[in-house]
């Protein structure tokens, strides 16, 4: 791999592997959509009704590390990775990258937040340029961004699809001639083409067979070792994050409920919600039978006040309706939005947790 | 393929395919979708087709229904619905046959109902036309219909339309509609997979209870081997238009003998996080082109085991246990 290729060592001193500092820190951001008012609504002056997309959501991203964010559809997931380098603007709440404050970037700083941390999109189809050819549309990236190496196209582009294991002869064709692992592939290529420090895959796999989307799961995980990428795994599929998460966060409309070391949370959830979703995962074996633990769907926008889990969730208390439940912590390097706590370990409690979130 | 049919045809099938090839007219490349196929579900059976994109899983369920692409072909094969043959059936006989013996539920239950209609009036033109019912008896029996498949205040949801109802009430009518003339066979291809996976949940348990209330035997059509061992009875695992392997649930998880089945099974993400991180298996390779499939087995260019002889591979299933099927001669052993 060339030295233009080099990602984490160049972009400061967040980006090295025993640094303390976390490299991402979002803390309380929120966004709200406003739905359309109808004339019906003007005429009764009924409230304007909004739908809180990403509510009070903090995390942190250690360098090197990869953080899983799972949860349905409408759950936030998508909004809150969006948030982070701006593709939607957070009405509140603080986003600090490697020290910068990402919500204040602007002109340049934002183009170079953007470079280091670089979206790689569900569907390659749609986010490939289909009138670029392969190589044309990955030179353009790292030209955009004045990328070392970028001058010397034949050698930028080879060395960009050698490194997602595509033959080089893959630069002259077109996005609709590759199948949609290549595409995703070729996608990723060009999200590595402007030395990226933090990679954010938005069910980057989600569309795709299940054994091309094991072939690309091992191509993430190669990547995040050779170049010391730091990544951001959002999913639907519970088991794509097991396998390539060190830490997961669980949300439910707009909020993070639950959030952990995957072998933790994904062993012993403490919040029903997310064992509701372990729960519902099918099993390859026959013989694991699904079990229900849950009721009704996640529609239901106007809980106001409490646990917007609890219309749901056969745990509830008279307390989950008069209190919004905090991430508290729940056992080693778990937070947990859960008040009755059913499934508590006993004997553990938060002096264990050390650091949260 | 004889041995395979006489241990798996008896004459209280339900449906029957047998030598079913499906072809693309050679105007770009000439493209076989379905190879001479065999398959046959017995009354209240689930059978599960399994495979990645181009397997040719949804075009085998559709044939059933004559609800091919227009550029499709049917050029060789037989399917017989209650002993009534499917292919030569004329307009009418189709339309008996598709109104109350084989109901369908599609992936996507938005583009299948009408966006300007009520559901309720939905079914009820259903049962009208294809039971001959009154405008009244049709409407006490959707609201019922409704019910059956868990919609609350099925009364009032009746006055519904489609972009009112979240995408798992949208399924649940879809399935109401669908066994609402009680078919014998429900074709449901890829049912749940735009459904979150908690719906997805409710869903399966949706179509276990009409089964096990109704004899409904059912063909599920779907990508996620999860879904299909936790539904089905046996499955065929499809590859480039061919069944490779067919056989119960239990076996193909625990005793797959196709190395393509072993591939697909081992590349399923485990939802236990491992100990300590290394590579999932994959299978090599990319899917397979359909219009440029090598001699003999199809999946030979991607196959860990693939021999010369693999050329010379005629891709009938041959029996390795009771009820189990596979169409590679050297896993055989």
């Amino acid at each position: 791999m060339g030295a233009q290729l080099q990602t984490a060592s160049e972009n400061g001193p967040g980006s090295t592997a025993d640094s303390p500092r976390p490299l991402l820190i979002a803390e309380g951001v929120r966004k709200t959509y406003v739905f359309r008012r109808t004339l019906m609504d003007r005429v009764r002056r009924s409230e304007t009704n909004l739908l809180a997309a990403v509510d009070d959501v903090s995390f942190t991203l250690t360098s090197g590390e990869t953080l899983g964010i799972a949860g349905e559809s409408g759950s936030g997931k998508t909004t809150i990775v969006r948030c982070l380098i701006r593709l939607v603007e957070p009405d509140s709440g603080s986003i600090t990258f490697d020290g910068i404050d990402v919500r204040a970037a602007s002109g340049s700083a934002l183009r170079d937040i953007r470079r280091r941390m670089q979206m790689v999109f569900q569907d390659p189809h749609a986010s490939l340029n289909p009138r670029l050819k392969v190589g044309a549309c990955i030179i353009e990236a790292g030209r955009v961004h004045k990328r070392p190496g970028a001058s010397n196209r034949d050698v930028f582009v080879s060395q960009l699809l050698e490194l997602v294991n595509l033959p080089s002869s893959v630069a002259e064709k077109y996005p609709r001639e590759l199948s949609g692992g290549q595409r995703q592939r070729v996608a990723i290529a060009r999200a590595l083409a402007v030395g990226p420090d933090v990679l954010i895959a938005d069910e980057a796999v989600s569309a795709l067979d299940v054994s091309v989307q094991a072939q690309l799961l091992n191509l993430f995980e190669d990547l995040k070792r050779e170049l010391g990428l730091t990544m951001i795994f959002v999913a639907h599929q519970l088991s794509v994050i097991a396998q390539t998460a060190d830490r997961v966060a669980i949300m439910f409309l707009g909020r993070i409920i639950e959030l952990g070391p995957v072998s933790v949370v994904f062993r012993d959830p403490q919040h029903p919600y997310t064992r509701a979703l372990l729960a519902a995962h099918p099993q390859p074996n026959p013989d694991q039978r699904l079990k229900i633990e849950f009721q009704g769907t996640s529609v239901g926008l106007d809980v106001k006040r409490g646990c917007q889990y609890r219309l749901r969730c056969p745990y509830a208390e008279e307390v989950c309706e008069q209190e919004t439940p905090p991430l508290a912590p729940a056992g080693p390097r778990q937070v947990v939005a859960c008040i009755p706590r059913p499934f508590a370990r006993v004997g553990q409690d938060a002096s264990e947790a050390d650091v949260v979130r | 393929m004889a041995d395979h049919l006489s241990k798996t045809t008896t004459p209280h099938d339900l449906l029957s395919i047998r030598g079913l090839r499906v072809e693309f007219p050679p105007e770009w490349a000439p493209i076989v979708a379905i190879h001479d196929l065999n398959l046959t579900v017995a009354p209240g059976e689930t059978v599960g087709l399994v495979g990645e994109s181009g397997s040719g899983k949804t075009m085998t369920a559709r044939s059933v229904i004559r609800l091919l692409p227009p550029t499709a072909r049917v050029t060789r094969g037989e399917i017989r619905f209650e002993g009534e043959d499917v292919l030569s059936a004329d307009s009418e006989e189709l339309r008996r046959i598709r109104a109350n013996g084989i109901g369908t539920v599609f992936q996507d239950p938005y583009s299948s109902l009408n966006p300007v209609a009520r559901i309720g009036d939905q079914i009820t033109e259903v049962l009208r036309l294809n039971l001959g019912l009154e405008q009244g008896e049709a409407e006490a029996r959707a609201v019922e219909a409704l019910e059956h498949v868990g919609i609350p205040s099925a009364k009032k949801r009746v006055r519904s339309y489609p972009h009112e109802l979240s995408g798992g009430q949208r399924q649940r009518v879809m399935f109401a509609m669908a066994t609402a003339a009680r078919p014998r066979l429900l074709l449901a291809d890829e049912p749940t997979t735009a459904l979150d996976v908690t719906t997805q949940a409710q869903i399966l348990a949706l179509l276990k209870r009409l089964r096990e209330e109704t004899g409904l035997a059912t063909i599920l059509v779907s990508h996620d081997f999860g879904v299909i061992n936790q539904t089905c009875d046996t499955v065929a695992v499809m590859y480039a238009g061919y069944i490779v392997e067919h056989a119960p649930v239990r076996r193909i998880y625990a005793h797959a003998q196709h190395p393509y089945t072993l591939g697909l099974v081992h590349s399923i993400p485990d939802i236990v996080p491992p100990d300590r991180r290394g590579h999932l298996s994959t299978i090599a390779g990319q899917p397979p082109d359909l219009s440029s499939l090598p001699d003999g087995c199809p999946f030979k260019p991607r196959c860990s085991l693939a021999k010369p002889e693999c050329s010379q591979v005629d891709m009938t299933l041959e029996a390795v246990a009771e009820r189990h099927f596979t169409a590679c001669p050297f896993a055989r052993n």
